[in-house]
């Protein structure tokens, strides 16, 4: 094969790689060190699949050895895409995995918090009620409107967008009840589902 | 624009500490003052100087951010660091701790009296406003508790005729609220400031809000009414605000403070650079776009930052202004010739 007279840039200086041809790419290994290296493979590849019968055209025979060439080629590029495929499956999967972890972790936190008010609610609206008074209407005012928001709040939809805005209300909700009812909210709720103090 | 601020006193008010923010009385007679040392002094004349009255040092443990009178006068609110407000009564010169409010988780920034003086709003860095109510015993009970803001809450103003409420936050935000049935909601929120919104003030007509922030701009809000002539879209029943002016250029580090005149409309502010400037809207100004002119520049009106401007209620012209230097200002502005 005849040397080309004029240096080929390199195929990953054409900018934006790899818009440069498979051609140019060829003629590039060729003139380049990669010649042996290319040639090697092309003649392993060439005794593997036996192409260029003792019957077969010069013509024909120089197509397929161009095919060939450019599978040995563009081999890169095809295990790129390939090699990009296998990671994009193992990472999906990967994701899926961690996101549901995360969400039964979240989900299970807002639950407990969530139940923690309910019960907290339910048990002072027992309170109130055997006291009745000017002075406690208000209070069973804000623990029945507590109730209310907790009955609202759907617990079997995660999809829902308001979650995180009606959240915020019940917890403010149950911050004025604990300062009207002059009793500490300082509970934590921890991943272990306990360490309620009030 | 030269001497259009004089310099009329300046005292030490909190030595060795920062002051951090002023509150005039409803009669303009005395001036509240709150720093670094735990400690709220209460400010009067005597003769031409300003002399210390009081000093209310049993209440908090930590720095005391910022007070608030009562529209009677009768009593001041002080919110602290410490998470608790106080309630102070006044009884000639002296002042009683009558009331301290618990609820917030930590640092209480702000506190602020409703026109009415029936509601009170405090707000913390726990990012809560909350609202509440003073009965006729002087006993105080909690509304609301907002957590409408994703970050701090740097503080709260109301308007000056209505039962609405503006809160600023480290979210770059400010938004406003209003009772719905037997709740508070927020009715609006206000984005345009690209960082930290240090303090908002009402204009006297309650139309327009001033917001200072850490992005160096002052923005003028106005509110439109649901069908109102200029086509701004409101949803539902609810006004909505919009950003009609920006004072960009004006001041080269953080606003910390800005003060609109209820008498004569002037805008101050204070600065982390050091100094205070007053602005005037432009005669003529078209009010869907107003424009405002820089009318005094102050530099050095402190050796450090300047954290609060507040203008006499009675006395135009007559500006208090506070800085981390410990020092509390009095300053007379003349409107310069020609507006």
């Amino acid at each position: 094969m005849p040397l080309l007279a004029r240096p080929l840039r390199s195929p990953e200086a054409c900018r934006p790689y790899p818009p440069c041809s498979a051609r140019h790419k060829r003629k590039w290994l060729l003139q380049s060190g990669h010649l042996c290296s290319c040639l090697a493979g092309w003649r392993l590849l060439h005794k593997m699949t036996g192409v260029r019968g003792p019957g077969e055209s010069r013509d024909t025979a120089m197509a397929m050895e161009q095919d060939i060439f450019d599978a040995v080629v563009m081999a890169d590029e095809r295990f790129h895409g390939e090699g990009y495929q296998e990671g994009y499956e193992e990472g999906s999967s990967l994701g899926i995995v961690e996101g549901k972890q995360y969400g039964v972790l979240h989900g299970a936190k807002i639950g407990s918090e969530i139940g923690c008010y309910r019960g907290f609610a339910l048990a002072w609206k027992c309170l109130l009620h055997s006291g009745a008074g000017e002075k406690e209407s208000r209070k069973m005012k804000v623990v029945e409107a507590l109730i209310t928001l907790l009955q609202d709040f759907p617990y079997d939809d995660p999809t829902y967008e308001k979650l995180h805005e009606d959240l915020e209300r019940i917890r403010g909700k149950f911050r004025q009840l604990c300062s009207l009812l002059n009793v500490q909210p300082d509970f934590k709720v921890t991943a272990g589902g306990s360490g309620l103090a009030f | 624009m030269k001497d259009a601020l004089v310099l009329q006193s300046r005292v030490p008010a909190h030595p060795d500490s920062r002051c951090w923010f002023l509150a005039w009385n409803p009669t303009g007679t005395l001036l509240a003052s709150c720093g670094g040392d735990r400690k709220i002094r209460i400010w009067g004349t005597e003769g031409d100087s300003w002399i210390c009255k009081s000093v209310l040092s049993e209440g908090h443990q930590r720095t005391v951010r910022k007070v608030a009178w009562s529209p009677c006068g009768n009593y001041l609110a002080s919110a602290s660091f410490d998470a608790t407000t106080c309630i102070w009564k006044k009884n000639q010169d002296d002042f009683e701790c009558v009331t301290t409010l618990e609820g917030h988780e930590n640092e209480v920034k702000s506190v602020a009296w409703a026109p009415s003086g029936n509601l009170l709003a405090t707000c913390s860095r726990d990012k809560s406003v909350w609202v509440w109510e003073v009965d006729e015993e002087d006993e105080y009970e909690c509304v609301s508790v907002l957590n409408s803001h994703t970050q701090d809450v740097k503080h709260v103003v109301w308007h000056p005729s209505q039962e609405l409420l503006a809160s600023a936050s480290y979210d770059d935000t400010v938004k406003l609220y209003q009772e719905e049935g037997d709740d508070w909601v927020c009715c609006a929120t206000l984005e345009g400031h690209e960082s930290t919104v240090w303090s908002i003030a009402f204009d006297p007509s309650g139309q327009r809000l001033a917001s200072c922030s850490d992005d160096r701009t002052v923005r003028i809000w106005r509110q439109y009414l649901p069908g109102n002539e200029q086509g701004v879209a409101c949803s539902g029943s609810d006004p909505s605000w919009k950003c009609v002016c920006t004072l960009s250029g004006f001041h080269t580090r953080t606003i910390y403070d800005v003060a609109w005149c209820q008498l004569t409309g002037a805008l101050a502010t204070a600065c982390g650079d050091d100094a205070i400037r007053v602005f005037e809207e432009d005669p003529g100004s078209d009010p869907q776009q107003p424009t405002f002119s820089l009318t005094a520049h102050l530099r050095q009106a402190h050796s450090q930052d300047v954290n609060c401007v507040a203008w006499n209620p009675k006395e135009a012209g007559l500006l208090a202004s506070c800085s981390d230097d410990g020092e509390v200002a009095f300053w007379e502005y003349h409107q310069p010739a020609g507006l």
